[in-house]
């Protein structure tokens, strides 16, 4: 049985498989993460399994929820998270050590950019003027790279920087 | 890796960074200590360091191709690094003439008394707020009067914070000193707690009486003073106007060196949190003993002297020293190695730091010698078994660091001198100030209190402290008076022997028991000797001063010997007719010993000044000189050898033109 990320970006990493001995369980330790590990926005989380080979099909898939990793066992199981116990043949699944602390920071930075710049989450009023002015923004920080004197991209720079004071002067 | 953007923020005190979020720009930016994260709710997502060269030259290092700059900080930048450079430039400077200096015009005198290094040292102090960390003896009250006139604030108020000994021998006289011929003499007032509670009202009255008449005033005050903060003139919001400048002198003996920067009184002394307060256009701290052995005590200077720059201890700690966890909590050291160069080069822009042998070569450096004593029987008998008790005490009652030290103070003064007496005195417990409890805030919002039982005194209120009275049996003593005799003092009794020569001595001790047991003694055995304690009256310590001072008027029969504790000795007093110090005990900070010789030094008298240390063989004497000899490396590494080396590097770049 193999353990797989159920999204391309989740990284499974075997850290050690045994077959029990004198039972028919196997126990698996295994590290998870999303994305870049040597992001410092990333947790590395290591995670026990236990299982009845027997019971099991060819895959295993994990995926990401809220509340941690949870288990499917197939690529297109539905969104509902299923819990460990509810998958036919795991008898243990647990998370066992943080191998990697995520930075609050870099990932609030990360989820606040990716949230500023989704045209979905875009609305009308003070929070989609501003995602609209960060986005001039960044797109002006790469002009300016290129040319300093580019006025129009200082005007972004500037449109953007002064938006909060703005709104705090109100 | 993407391109970011750094500006200054609208307040000028942060730099704020803002890129496409990039793993590796933030791996970057995390390694510039202060680094905080902005959220979008806040103007963000963005980053921000401290604004400093320092913060800068990281962020270049480790972002350098990928920053573009704001046009704010790129001006900034400019001026900084253009200030640093005229900066190092002045500190680099030896000798001014005279008519370099703006107050050449409007106080020739003053100009004209300075020394070439005190007029660069002026320039350089009129140009920033800084550290005089100069060697004692080198003049650095005049140099600061000098630089407060030479920056345009002579017109003050100014603000001096200083020992209490040193307020009117020091201040008062420099200050009339040098402003006596000005159109309006500078108004001096000194103020103490232990002054009457009416001349204290009377100063009061003045000063306020010169703030409205817009008349110069200098406010020349203890530390105890500025701490309390009770008077109006330390609050900004009585004082809006504030001071032209704050001055504290001697500052490695207030509470800036525990400095901690939090708001908190309970993690920070009551002393900096009370000077963060006071509103003044220049700040000065003096020195010429700041470190004691710990780079870490400068933080509080230098956060006095510019605070939006020098925000948190821990921060600085952790660029500059070395930082281990010791298990308990973490260990602040020395300079990180590698960085000593560096480290100087950061400081360079804020402190001006010189020394005897730099300024004044032709002057000889004292003679240290030390002076090793074997005990007595009997004392070393007491010696021995209070060292083996006080072991047991350490280890079973697993004292803190203040139960340790007491009992090294103890076995010091066993390894003094014999103690026939020892007499236990009841007092209240200073903790929970007798209640036997302590009441503490549960929270600032709520209000309420609660109490626990006094940790120190257990709930008793009451504490017994030992006082030891020691006796003349002693192998230090023994060992004294023939050096005494050596240096030509002798007693009238004293078989054999003739008194011979004019030459003064410094007897010290940390001890106020011993110093009084010594002073008895040298004086039952016909050695004319005062002495200087903690007890003695204002009026007798001048008098007592004047006798060993070069401006005093001595009489051929006075005194020869001044017997002293270290601490009441050793600032802001002047014996400069003395050419020897006896030190019958050291303390744990080579710097008190330091202080001390330094009485004796007199820059325009060519004399050699020997200094003996006594130390008890095979005793706690033996681990302070090795601790001693460890601080004294630091102090000389830091503050003087890579000073030299990067001194030298600046002098070699302006003579190539590179300045």
């Amino acid at each position: 049985m193999t353990i797989l990320g159920k999204k391309e970006n989740i990284s499974v990493l075997e850290i050690s498989r045994t077959l029990m001995p004198d039972t028919t369980y196997e126990a698996v330790v295994l590290e998870l993460w999303l994305g870049d590990r040597s992001d410092l926005a990333t947790q590395v989380d290591r995670y026990f399994l236990l299982y009845e080979p027997e019971a099991m099909g060819e895959h295993l898939y994990i995926e990401k929820s809220y509340s941690g990793w949870e288990l499917a066992l197939a690529e297109n199981a539905s969104n509902t998270y299923r819990r460990a116990s509810q998958v036919p043949g795991v008898v243990l699944w647990d998370m066992i050590a943080k191998v990697k602390e995520s930075d609050r920071d870099a990932l609030n930075h990360q989820a606040s950019e990716a949230n500023m710049l989704n045209p979905e989450y875009r609305r009308y009023g003070y929070d989609g003027k501003r995602n609209e002015r960060y986005e001039a923004f960044l797109n002006a920080i790469d002009t300016l790279a290129d040319d300093y004197d580019d006025e129009a991209a200082w005007a972004d720079v500037d449109a953007f920087r002064r938006i909060y004071a703005e709104q705090h002067e109100k | 890796m993407n391109k970011a953007f750094a500006e200054m923020s609208a307040a000028g005190d942060r730099i704020e960074i803002s890129f496409r979020y990039d793993p590796d720009l933030v791996t970057c930016i995390r390694e510039v200590p202060g680094a905080r994260f902005v959220p979008a709710n806040e103007g963000g997502p963005m980053w921000t360091v401290p604004l400093t060269l320092e913060s800068a030259r990281m962020l270049n290092k480790w972002m350098g191709p990928s920053l573009v700059l704001g046009r704010a900080f790129k001006q900034w930048g400019k001026e900084a690094i253009d200030r640093e450079r005229m900066l190092n430039d002045l500190a680099t400077v030896d000798d001014l003439p005279a008519d370099k200096l703006q107050i050449a015009q409007t106080m020739p005198d003053l100009a004209e008394w300075l020394r070439g290094y005190q007029r660069a040292d002026t320039q350089f102090l009129a140009a920033t707020s800084a550290l005089n960390l100069n060697q004692q003896r080198l003049g650095k009250t005049p140099e600061t009067i000098a630089a407060v006139f030479e920056a345009g604030l002579g017109d003050g108020p100014h603000l001096v914070c200083a020992p209490k000994t040193s307020l009117n021998t020091v201040w008062r006289f420099e200050v009339e000193r040098w402003t006596a011929k000005l159109p309006k003499p500078h108004e001096v007032i000194t103020y103490s707690g232990e002054m009457s509670q009416q001349t204290r009202a009377n100063a009061i009255e003045e000063f306020w009486k010169c703030i409205d008449e817009e008349w110069p005033v200098w406010f020349v005050c203890t530390y105890q003073t500025v701490r309390d903060g009770a008077e109006p003139f330390m609050d900004p919001k009585e004082f809006p106007e504030g001071w032209a400048s704050f001055t504290i002198d001697e500052f490695h003996k207030s509470g800036l060196p525990r400095a901690s920067g939090k708001k908190d009184p309970k993690s920070n002394s009551k002393f900096a949190l009370a000077v963060k307060e006071i509103n003044a256009q220049r700040r000065y701290a003096l020195s010429g003993t700041p470190m004691g052995g710990k780079p870490i005590k400068l933080w509080g200077a230098l956060h006095f002297i510019y605070p939006r720059q020098y925000t948190s201890k821990w921060q600085w700690a952790k660029t500059w020293l070395q930082v281990n966890n010791n298990g308990y909590g973490s260990d602040i050291g020395g300079i990180q190695r590698g960085r000593e160069d560096e480290f100087y080069r950061a400081m360079a822009p804020y402190v001006v730091r010189r020394l005897r042998s730099e300024v004044l070569p032709q002057l000889p450096p004292a003679q240290w010698i030390d002076v090793w004593c074997d005990m007595t029987p009997k004392q070393e008998k007491q010696y021995r078994e209070f060292a083996a008790r006080a072991e047991t005490t350490i280890e079973e009652l697993q004292l803190n660091a203040i139960g340790i030290l007491a009992e090294y103070a103890r076995l010091k003064v066993f390894a003094d001198a014999y103690c026939a007496e020892m007499v236990n005195k009841e007092v209240n417990c200073g903790t929970c100030g007798g209640s036997g409890k302590i009441e503490n805030e549960a929270g600032a919002n709520t209000g309420s209190t609660v109490s626990y039982t006094c940790p120190r005194c257990l709930g008793s209120g009451k504490r017994t402290i030992q006082h030891l009275i020691p006796s003349t049996d002693s192998g230090k003593l023994e060992a004294l008076v023939e050096r005494l005799a050596e240096q030509g003092i002798v007693g009238k009794n004293s078989a054999g022997d003739e008194a011979e020569g004019e030459s003064l001595a410094i007897v010290a001790s940390q001890f106020k028991e011993v110093a009084d047991m010594v002073h008895a003694y040298l004086n039952a055995n016909g050695i004319k000797a005062v002495k200087i304690t903690g007890d003695t009256k204002d009026e007798d310590r001048t008098v007592n001063q004047m006798l060993f001072r070069e401006d005093g008027k001595r009489l051929p029969d006075d005194p020869r010997v001044i017997v002293m504790t270290t601490t009441a000795g050793g600032v802001a007093i002047t014996l400069d007719l003395v050419e020897n110090v006896h030190i019958l005990d050291e303390t744990w900070v080579p710097d008190d010993q330091e202080q001390l010789a330094d009485r004796a030094v007199n820059t325009s008298r060519m004399h050699q000044i020997g200094v003996y240390v006594y130390r008890s063989r095979n005793t706690i004497e033996q681990q302070i000189a090795e601790a001693n000899i460890e601080k004294g490396k630091i102090n000389r590494d830091i503050l003087d050898l890579r000073r030299q080396g990067f001194r030298a590097t600046i002098v070699e770049s302006q003579k190539n033109g590179k300045s």
